[in-house]
């Protein structure tokens, strides 16, 4: 039960790609790591639809006991007055009252629910498509009064869920966490990492300088679309780009010279000339950069953006190991 | 026709900048190809003006066996026969062009130094096809405008286009599935909606329809709207 909704807080899974053939963008949790690790701490498949938090936080009640996880963005997130601790499972008591107030690092935050929040498939996803008004919770962010489903609770883990509901408070959280944005390896202030695009080389030499040295602040026009970078001023010249296919971390160059950085809710197609494509391994930070952030781009390849790829899904699978190791033991 | 990355998740195969007619066959014929490939990772085949992009899974590519580069080399060598257009997808869209549908009518008749009644003839006659649908859910690119009806943009773009619109700009005709902002010049509205995420398939139309506006009067329109 939302009892606040706060400033954008929506229902996300892992998006509904296949549609885009049809104009439908494929969506999904901007964080894809913060994700599914909160889907694993809760005993979910990896991909089940949670609260997707954006900058300052919802008032959630519980209506029945359930266990809950907190991912991505670091928040001020509390019941009954008492700081809850993320990244790891929580047990909530009946009645309890999740407070999230404003996040402090980064920008999104992951509110993961045993049994995943249930809302109806709309074109293969649970997830919201704010801009078309679709899926998700009726088709829009949460506000308050809004009443979240939540899908059959299997018992994943008996011996931590018995030591859990051991308690006479109103939540209980083991003592051992798990923190993915922290042990990504990759410090938050180091440049991403820039495919060249395929229109990067109409740049002039000043300007392909500029574009793997320079600094370049979020705008805060950014949003769950796009990112709305300023940094010098670049400019490609005459460039007549019929529209065709764009996919997450492609960064265009508009007239006004001001990059745009696509996530997850893109269009499906552009007609921007198209200056650089991120690694996806860098999704994850891109979905934590707020308004003000200033970022730089170092360039990358193409085999070396599929081997981080590869190498964090090998340290992810490591920690998907680890948790229900813990979990089981209680 | 060449075959670049496009990042580390999807792949960019443009066909040249030949003529629109030339170019349908080729990329509907090359789409065909990759989806009877069934290739696990591939998971979104979007077709451009003048280019396909396919989106994958690297972290499954890889499962497969591929290095992006050898699959590139695949896709370069695919052997993919020009597809014709099929009589079956050709769609018959009823179209008003009276006074508050078609918004821009008289300016654009003055840019083009025709009268009204000569634009909608000459956009009422024309065949189209779906050379793309982007931009929104179900918004199709229509090439077969012709050459008389050709105007650059709006100056400035509207906030709201009402949904069913049908606008022209340049060399192309499009329609607005839903009330959206947009710079094109509307002449007609279509009271058939085209996108609904609840229907299968979801959008009507779908690259390589082809399409053809019936004229309606508003009486007409109005016993078939259902957008």
């Amino acid at each position: 039960m939302i009892l606040r909704g706060g400033q954008l807080s929506s229902v996300q899974d892992a998006g509904r790609p296949g549609f885009q053939a049809l104009g439908v963008t494929p969506g999904g949790a901007l964080d894809t790591v913060a994700l599914r690790v909160g889907n694993w701490l809760v005993g979910n498949a990896e991909h089940q639809a949670a609260i997707e938090i954006t900058w300052a936080g919802p008032r959630i009640g519980c209506t029945e006991d359930t266990l809950i996880a907190a991912t991505g963005a670091a928040a001020e997130l509390s019941c009954a007055g008492v700081p809850v601790p993320g990244w790891r499972p929580v047990w909530i008591r009946k009645g309890g009252v999740l407070e999230i107030g404003q996040v402090t690092e980064g920008a999104r935050l992951y509110l993961c629910v045993q049994g995943g929040i249930d809302t109806p498939v709309v074109l293969g996803g649970l997830g919201t498509d704010l801009r078309n008004r679709f899926g998700g919770h009726a088709g829009r962010a949460l506000i308050r009064g809004d009443v979240l489903a939540l899908g059959a609770q299997q018992e994943s883990y008996p011996r931590l869920h018995a030591r859990l509901t051991d308690t006479h408070g109103d939540f209980a959280a083991p003592p051992w966490q798990v923190s993915m944005w922290r042990d990504s390896g990759v410090p938050s202030a180091a440049p991403l990492r820039l495919l060249t695009g395929p229109h990067q080389s109409r740049l002039g030499p000043k300007d392909q300088a500029a574009l793997h040295g320079a600094s370049f602040r979020v705008l805060p026009q950014s949003d769950r679309q796009a990112l709305r970078l300023q940094g010098p001023a670049l400019t490609l010249g005459s460039c007549r780009y019929p529209s065709a296919g764009v996919c997450r971390g492609v960064m265009q160059l508009p007239p006004d010279g001001n990059p745009i950085l696509l996530l997850a809710d893109h269009q499906t197609t552009g007609g921007y000339p198209v200056i650089g494509v991120t690694a996806g391994v860098e999704g994850t930070r891109l979905a934590q950069l707020r308004p003000g952030d200033a970022v730089r781009f170092v360039p990358c390849g193409l085999a070396q953006a599929q081997q981080l790829l590869l190498e964090r899904e090998r340290r992810l699978l490591i920690i998907k190991h680890e948790l229900a190791w813990r979990a089981a033991q209680g | 026709m060449t075959v670049d990355p496009l990042g580390d998740s999807a792949v960019l195969v443009e066909f040249g900048a030949a003529p629109e007619a030339a170019l349908r066959p080729a990329i509907v014929g090359f789409c065909a190809a990759v989806q009877a490939r069934a290739w696990p990772f591939v998971h979104d085949l979007v077709p451009g003006v003048q280019s396909v992009c396919i989106h994958y899974d690297p972290v499954r590519l890889a499962a497969s066996g591929w290095t992006a580069p050898s699959w590139c080399a695949a896709l370069a060598a695919l052997d993919a026969a020009p597809a014709t257009p099929s009589a079956a997808r050709l769609h018959q869209l009823p179209i008003c062009y009276e006074a508050g549908f078609g918004l821009d009518l008289e300016r654009v008749a003055g840019q083009l130094g025709l009268s009204v009644d000569a634009v909608i003839e000459r956009h009422a006659a024309a065949l189209y096809q779906v050379v793309m649908i982007g931009f929104a859910p179900g918004f199709p690119y229509l090439a077969g405008l012709p050459q008389a009806l050709q105007v650059p943009r709006r100056a400035s773009p509207r906030s709201a286009v009402p949904a069913g619109s049908v606008a022209i700009a340049l060399d192309l005709c499009g329609i607005y599935p839903v009330q959206l902002p947009g710079g094109w010049h509307v002449v007609g509205r279509t009271p058939v909606r085209l996108f609904d995420p609840n229907r299968d398939p979801p959008s009507l139309l779908r690259a390589g329809d082809q399409v053809r506006f019936t004229p309606v009067d508003r009486r007409g329109f109005e016993a078939l709207c259902t957008v």
